[in-house]
């Protein structure tokens, strides 16, 4: 069953005045707890295909749906909680909020979908953090962090609402490799336990070891499957 | 909301320096208004509670009569206690307030004063006594001396007039003035101590006892002088208990219970009064037809009498009856001597014990003795609403309807001189009312003061909105992040919304905190303003301001107001940005 489905996606940037066409056309299919790896050199649109999926940028042309919902056919409210429902963020530069500790950073999702007790959300970020293997950092605001444990939280922040899908952009691109891999360790074994759907976009190798599937982008299009 | 609440706390530690600059700027704007408002309600209140209170009351109950509002006498102190009392709880004390101008000649100087009474030794309550003694700071003599009858009449002076008539502690001022019955009086003094004014307007006069001044004025036993009242709350009370007075002095029929005699006949006769003005004759004139005299009866001044009564006295046109009534006080027999203008015609529409007076004859006659109550049988038989004449019938006195403010009360003053009424017009006004002018100053004190420190909230906002332009652009990835996280744009906004409306409140209530210090600190600084007038705007050579709970939160809650809706379109601007977008920021 796939849980993401793009036909024809297009996305161009108006730069100055010329147009970029990051992505120019592409039809993906992503299976429910698939890890797949999108590929592809610099400025290939990698990102922009990822932003598309994530439901973060709305396509020129073309349509994305996630489960069985059409994502261009919502309005923004709509597909914010679509968002905060149904998808987790990792980024490369983890994007934590610098003013809430590592607890609160991993809360604040939970906080958003206003259906949880304070104790419940208190109790799963804990959990998440104790997980990833930051029990002891639950107090410590992201500047007080190393790369890795900021990108452990963002990983806890990610899955809190557990989420159909994770969307990882470049995730280990700022970690040393042992710690990248621990990352990555780290998501399989969420994708083994909840079938959480994971999508990297990497230039790293090392990650591919990870992935079940792997698309390679070139100049926004699909230039392989695997 | 309370994730969010603490999110805009917490941002606002980020950019120290640059929120201390921004939040010290809108301190010093709130500092500002909030000082300026205190000045400005603390010369409204120094005027009415040092000024207009002492020469008004909180309430005050006047008279006036054949246009002289110095005429402040009324024959029956007992009608208007009894509307006292029903004033309502609000009242702490009523006191008559008695001024007579005259002329002082001391040594070898005459100059125009006031007497004012105080009432020296009266029942005051402790806060009184201290705002009483506040107004008198002795230089000379005693205050209390003012009670001491073994000095003659005794008399205070502020050192500015002492010095004028050139008169110390113990020299006699001698006064000559006019009495409440327009009788020409003159009066010796004793000059028992010299005060240093509390304001300006205390130079003028020279004070002696209520009671001393009550009988050098001429006032009987049972008038009453024109009444201040005293309230607690008066700000909120004032107009209500006025209102009530005024509801409580609502005048009924002028009645004159007497007895008339004509050649050693003698029969009973119940006298009223009624208007002389052209439009009641007009009103009179075709509902009391006359068997004997002629139209003119009821222009002049005399009798029209029922034309039972003419029988039972045998009177006739151009007789000169007696009319005899007992006072009300004091066991007295009141009389009149008048002409029989005309008879009453079978039918007329008046009892058959009555004789009609035109006003200028009853009231002085109704004034000059006041007449005890009609027996109920009398009573009974009194015209009423119903009556054809009632409208023309000469009232107990005149109630000034009420005045919302200075101008009001000034174009009533002006309705009632001109109709000319006979009777004494009574008015019952509220100092809010009477000064109101005074609020008005206050008003547009405020006004200007909230004008000129808007400029400055202005230079301040532009600061706020720029500072809020650089913070989301500071957070431009942030909000990408959050926004993609699944924050609502809703919440964005309210975020940067929150943030700077408490950077806001945080600094205006620094700056209210930073006024009140201010304040404090000036007010303690002595000012000697001498002869300017503006000195009355001092209350014991210092400057008074008057901070109240309401406007300070008011102004807080202006400023908080102010600063979010700067705020609003640049947080609006951060929350229509798309995740992506965002993200893709970079400074």
């Amino acid at each position: 069953m796939n849980i993401i489905e793009t036909t024809g996606l297009v996305k161009d940037y108006p730069l100055g005045k010329t147009t970029v066409h990051a992505v120019r056309g592409i039809d993906l299919a992503i299976a429910k707890g698939d890890i797949l790896s999108i590929i592809g050199p610099s400025g290939s649109g990698k990102t922009t295909l990822l932003n598309l999926i994530g439901c973060i940028d709305t396509p020129t042309a073309g349509r994305v749906k996630i489960g069985d919902t059409d994502v261009t056919a919502l309005d923004d409210r709509r597909v914010t909680d679509l968002r905060l429902h149904r998808i987790g963020f990792i980024f490369q530069t983890f994007n934590l909020i610098p003013v809430l500790t590592a607890l609160e950073n991993v809360e604040f999702p939970m906080l958003l979908m206003k259906h949880h007790s304070r104790a419940e959300i208190r109790r799963r970020a804990q959990q998440l953090l104790e997980d990833v293997g930051l029990a002891e950092y639950v107090q410590h605001r992201p500047a007080e962090l190393s790369g890795g444990q900021r990108q452990r939280v963002a990983i806890a922040r990610a899955l809190v609402t557990d989420p159909d899908i994770v969307l990882a952009d470049e995730p280990t691109a700022n970690l040393d490799s042992v710690t990248g891999a621990s990352i990555l360790d780290a998501m399989r074994e969420m994708n083994a336990k909840q079938q959480t759907t994971f999508i990297f976009s990497t230039h790293d190798a090392n990650v591919l070891k990870y992935a079940k599937n792997i698309v390679k982008i070139k100049d926004g299009l699909i230039a392989r499957e695997a | 909301m309370r994730q969010i609440f603490e999110i805009s706390l917490r941002n606002l530690t980020r950019q120290k320096r640059r929120n201390i600059l921004l939040g010290a700027a809108i301190a010093c704007g709130a500092a500002a208004l909030i000082m300026a408002n205190a000045y400005a309600h603390g010369i409204s209140k120094v005027l009415f509670e040092r000024i207009v209170r002492y020469v008004n009351g909180h309430v005050a109950v006047s008279y006036m009569r054949n246009g002289n509002m110095m005429n402040q006498v009324f024959p029956d102190a007992e009608r208007i206690e009894h509307a006292l009392a029903q004033a309502g709880p609000e009242v702490v004390r009523s006191e008559e307030a008695v001024g007579v101008f005259g002329r002082a000649i001391g040594k070898g100087v005459a100059d125009n004063i006031i007497m004012v009474g105080v009432d020296a030794d009266g029942d005051l309550t402790d806060q009184e006594r201290r705002e009483l003694q506040s107004n008198f700071t002795m230089l000379e003599g005693s205050f209390l001396a003012l009670n001491d009858r073994s000095m003659g009449i005794p008399v205070l002076l502020a050192q500015q007039k002492a010095k004028y008539l050139n008169v110390g502690v113990g020299d006699q001022l001698r006064v000559r003035f006019y009495q409440v019955t327009n009788q020409a009086s003159s009066a010796t003094l004793t000059v028992v101590g010299i005060f240093k004014p509390a304001n300006v307007f205390m130079t003028s006069p020279i004070f002696l006892t209520t009671a001393d001044l009550r009988l050098l004025a001429g006032y009987r036993s049972r008038d009453i002088a024109g009444i201040q009242v005293t309230l607690r709350d008066p700000q909120r009370t004032a107009q209500r208990v006025a209102d009530r007075l005024h509801d409580a002095l609502a005048p009924g029929l002028a009645v004159l219970p007497a007895s008339l005699s004509l050649r050693g006949r003698q029969a009973p006769a119940t006298a009223l009064g009624f208007r002389s003005d052209s439009a009641s004759l007009a009103l009179v004139r075709p509902r009391l037809p006359l068997a004997a005299g002629d139209s003119t009866a009821l222009s002049y001044r005399g009798a029209v009498i029922a034309g039972r009564l003419a029988e039972r006295l045998r009177a006739r046109p151009g007789d000169t009856v007696d009319l005899t009534w007992p006072a009300k006080h004091d066991g007295a027999t009141g009389r009149k001597r008048l002409v029989v203008r005309g008879i009453a015609a079978p039918g007329a529409p008046i009892a058959d014990d009555a004789l009609l007076l035109n006003e200028r004859d009853f009231y002085d006659a109704y004034y000059g003795t006041f007449p005890a109550p009609p027996a109920p049988a009398t009573a009974r038989q009194l015209p009423d609403t119903g009556n054809p004449l009632w409208p023309a019938l000469a009232p107990e006195y005149v109630l000034m309807r009420r005045a919302a403010t200075t101008d009001e009360y000034t174009e009533v003053t002006r309705e009632m001189t001109r109709a000319s009424y006979k009777g004494i017009m009574v008015s019952v006004q509220s100092m809010y009312e009477t000064a109101s002018a005074i609020v008005q100053l206050e008003r547009a004190l405020n006004l200007i003061t909230l004008s000129a420190v808007m400029v400055l909230f202005f230079i301040i906002l532009v600061g706020v909105v720029n500072t809020l332009r650089m913070t989301i652009r500071e957070r431009t990835r942030e909000i990408g992040t959050v926004r993609a996280i699944g924050m609502q744009q809703g919440d964005v906004r309210a975020m940067f919304i929150l943030e700077t409306a408490m950077l806001a409140l945080i600094a205006s209530a620094a700056g209210a905190v930073a006024a009140l210090l201010a304040m404090a600190g000036l007010s303690a600084i002595p000012i000697d303003a001498g002869d300017n007038p503006l000195g009355m705007l001092l209350v014991d050579g210092h400057l008074y301001f008057a901070p109240t709970a309401l406007a300070i939160v008011g102004y807080l809650a202006l400023i908080v107001a102010i600063s979010a809706a700067t705020a609003y379109f640049p947080a609006r601007r951060a929350a229509n940005l798309t995740a992506a977008a965002a993200l893709r920021h970079y400074e």
